[in-house]
């Protein structure tokens, strides 16, 4: 094709220009950090809780005249970008965190013994601040603790179990109506670690006596259980407990939050303690800790906002407009005392899991043990064998946990 | 050409292949050390692998569910495209129909999908309805499970492989057909001596590209049955990587993936070279 002269020029001019457009923004776009007034936050939030906690944050946007932009993120995202800003430079400020990502994530943190105060640390309980706390210096701050309950249909389960003979009997008796959520992923823990934990087990000895006997319950469950336990997640099981498929499942507060907005809770769905079993009650903690990386750009406001979530009116605020119940109770005889009864019943029994920086490997070794006992019919001793192996190969929990209340 | 064309030229070239670069070799080099990198370099992702038995369950229902969705496709997409072929008079609401399932967007039909095989989905209330018992579609390590999917992703790339049929149909001279009407040929004479033989190279090419297309199955089985129901490579591996947060080890899962595609695509495009090297030789 013949291109006259000025033609290709002012093509090849345009070209270039364009290229160089385009690199410029590359550039720009690798090289940009945010405003000197802007504070950039990560949370694992659902979009619509992006939104009120935006409406929340505004207060204190006012107060030191900042923007707080609010980027709803799940938690391995946002592990992983902790993970990058720690190799490079980034933009977050302040990022949450779950529990079980503590260990692996103090690597790419800041210190904040000097943050928190004794007042600040009287709001959640020494359980709390254990777990954020590792060789002694502490690197996450409790956002939004939560724990699990057992939600329950109450009109097809009137009297919802108390004990684990109770659960047994019901599931005995209504066959697929009760499920665990069984995926192979961190959900699968926080349902069967409170059988472990008060069987006298513990995931850090998981051929102890106590684990066997918290495992062997389990396996006289598995054939009762709802058919999708094996890949049920959250959600997937809220949703089979709106439909009516699960009666029974173990869940955190944002289930009846999703149950009351879909008008079947208080009316059809409650929440209830975890059945009792051999050693007590207990509950997996969970929820986010908010950490600030390493070369977060702005630390000092990122400080600061900690300061401002660590207030008592804050925290009354938070548990008021967003239902996170993790310092403050929802008030006596409100609607909201009932619909969290589970959860408020369950405070005293909360539990965290390790943080140690093994922890991803443990919970997996522990997430094929389960699902062996539960779905492959194999005997709890030769699946702890198998996939969790000899004490030598173990992920070492020298720091290990132990049951408080919150 | 002159010196700023050719220039031009250069640059229309070069940037197409920075990107590339960029954004697909590196990334895949980079990826491809990943899988070797434990705590420095080692075989221990791929022996992790060796030793999950979803790793194994993952891989063969990787060759599984491709083949079972092929030949359910292909069956259904010939059918589809000799009918739509063989009408004399065009119907629009047809052909629509035909393709519509490729033309909705992939999650919209998945989640479509969902809705009906889920345990108290409309296929089940149907059932009911009939008064039959309902049937676990979607129960995690059944075979039922896998029927669902391949049906489902069949369902949803029926169409492509119909159109490629279709424009293959088109390219038959009807010469071929009149002729073996004046020889007295039946209909499934005709089928078999004149249209299957002239529709070989669609064939080939259509089933190489839904073949190789096929190995890559994620989204279908993640939001059917998720990544435990039934899985898959991709979705063991995107698993390892969101849920076990073991990307190194997700990355291995990934390569092996990759190499049985580059493999079994290999093999595919030689066995149509050879399709098209016997179509060109002389009698």
């Amino acid at each position: 094709m013949y291109l006259p002269r000025t033609s290709s020029h002012s093509r090849f001019h345009n070209a270039t220009r364009s290229l160089t457009l385009v690199v410029a923004m590359l550039v720009s776009g690798c090289h940009s950090s945010p405003a000197p007034d802007q504070l950039n936050i990560a949370l694992a939030v659902f979009p619509d809780e992006a939104a009120s906690y935006r409406a929340f944050v505004t207060d204190f946007e006012s107060r030191h005249h900042v923007h707080v932009n609010i980027l709803a993120q799940t938690y391995s995202d946002i592990l992983q970008a902790m993970r990058v800003q720690a190799a490079s430079r980034g933009s977050l400020d302040l990022v949450e965190l779950d529990l079980a990502q503590l260990g692996e994530a103090h690597g790419y943190a800041q210190p904040l013994d000097s943050v928190v105060s004794a007042t600040e640390h009287g709001l959640f309980s020494d359980q709390a601040w254990d777990a954020a706390t590792i060789d002694r210096h502490l690197y996450f701050v409790p956002h939004r603790l939560m724990w699990q309950a057992m939600i329950y249909n109450r009109i097809e389960v009137p009297q919802p179990p108390e004990t684990w003979s109770d659960l047994e009997r019901f599931a005995l008796e209504h066959p697929g109506k009760l499920a665990l959520k069984g995926a192979r992923y961190e959900g699968a823990i926080c349902d069967v670690m409170p059988f472990i934990w008060t069987a006298g087990g513990d995931e850090c000895a998981p051929d102890s006596p106590g684990s066997l006997r918290g495992l062997n319950f389990l396996q006289q469950l598995a054939p009762h259980l709802n058919d999708e336990s094996a890949v049920f997640r959250e959600m997937s099981v809220l949703e089979a407990q709106a439909r009516g498929s699960v009666w029974i499942h173990f869940n955190w507060p944002f289930a009846i939050g999703y149950l009351r907005a879909k008008a079947l809770a208080p009316s059809v769905n409650l929440s209830a303690p975890i059945p009792a079993g051999p050693d007590g009650r207990a509950t997996p903690l969970g929820g986010g800790y908010l950490a600030i990386p390493n070369s977060a750009p702005h630390p000092k406001l990122a400080a600061e906002f900690i300061q401002y979530l660590l207030t008592a009116d804050t925290q009354a605020r938070l548990s008021r407009e967003l239902g996170w119940y993790g310092s403050v109770p929802p008030p006596p005889n409100s609607e909201d005392a009932k619909l969290y009864a589970g959860y408020v019943a369950m405070r005293p029994y909360v539990r965290a899991r390790p943080t140690v920086d093994c922890y991803p490997d443990l919970s997996e070794e522990w997430r094929r043990t389960i699902r062996a006992v539960l779905f492959d019919d194999t005997a709890p001793a030769s699946a702890i064998a198998a996939s969790i192996g000899s004490a030598q190969d173990r992920c070492d929990c020298a720091k290990s946990s132990s049951g408080s209340a919150l | 050409m002159n010196a700023a064309a050719k220039r031009l030229r250069t640059i229309f070239v070069v940037v197409p292949c920075l990107f590339m670069v960029a954004l697909l070799l590196l990334p895949a080099f980079n990826g491809f050390l990943l899988s070797f990198d434990h705590r420095g370099p080692s075989f221990a992702n791929y022996r992790f692998l060796f030793e999950d038995s979803m790793f194994w369950r993952a891989l063969a229902n990787n060759l599984l569910v491709p083949i079972g969705s092929l030949v359910v496709e292909f069956v259904l997409g010939l059918a589809l495209a000799l009918t739509l072929t063989a009408r004399r008079t065009r119907s629009a609401l047809i052909e629509t129909a035909a393709i519509l399932p490729f033309a909705i967007p992939e999650i919209v039909i998945l989640t479509l999908a969902r809705y009906i095989f889920m345990p108290r989905g409309y296929l089940n209330g149907a059932l009911a309805i009939t008064g039959m018992h309902p049937l676990p579609w979607l129960s995690p390590h059944s075979s039922l499970a896998m029927l669902t999917v391949i049906v489902v992703d069949a369902w949803h790339v029926t169409p492509v492989v119909m159109l490629m049929l279709m424009a293959g149909l088109q390219t038959i001279p009807v010469e071929l057909y009149e002729a073996a009407r004046l020889d007295g040929a039946s209909t499934l004479a005709t089928f078999r001596f004149v249209t299957l033989p002239m529709l070989i190279p669609a064939i080939v090419g259509a089933l190489i590209l839904r073949g190789i297309d096929a190995l890559r199955i994620f989204s279908t089985v993640l939001v059917l049955t998720g990544p435990e129901g039934v899985p898959v490579l991709s979705t063991y591996s995107y698993s390892l990587w969101d849920d076990a947060q073991k990307p190194h080890e997700a990355m291995a899962a990934a390569m092996i993936l990759a190499l049985m595609v580059t493999i079994i695509g290999l093999g595919g495009l030689a066995l149509a070279r050879r399709f098209s090297r016997d179509a060109g030789a002389p009698a």
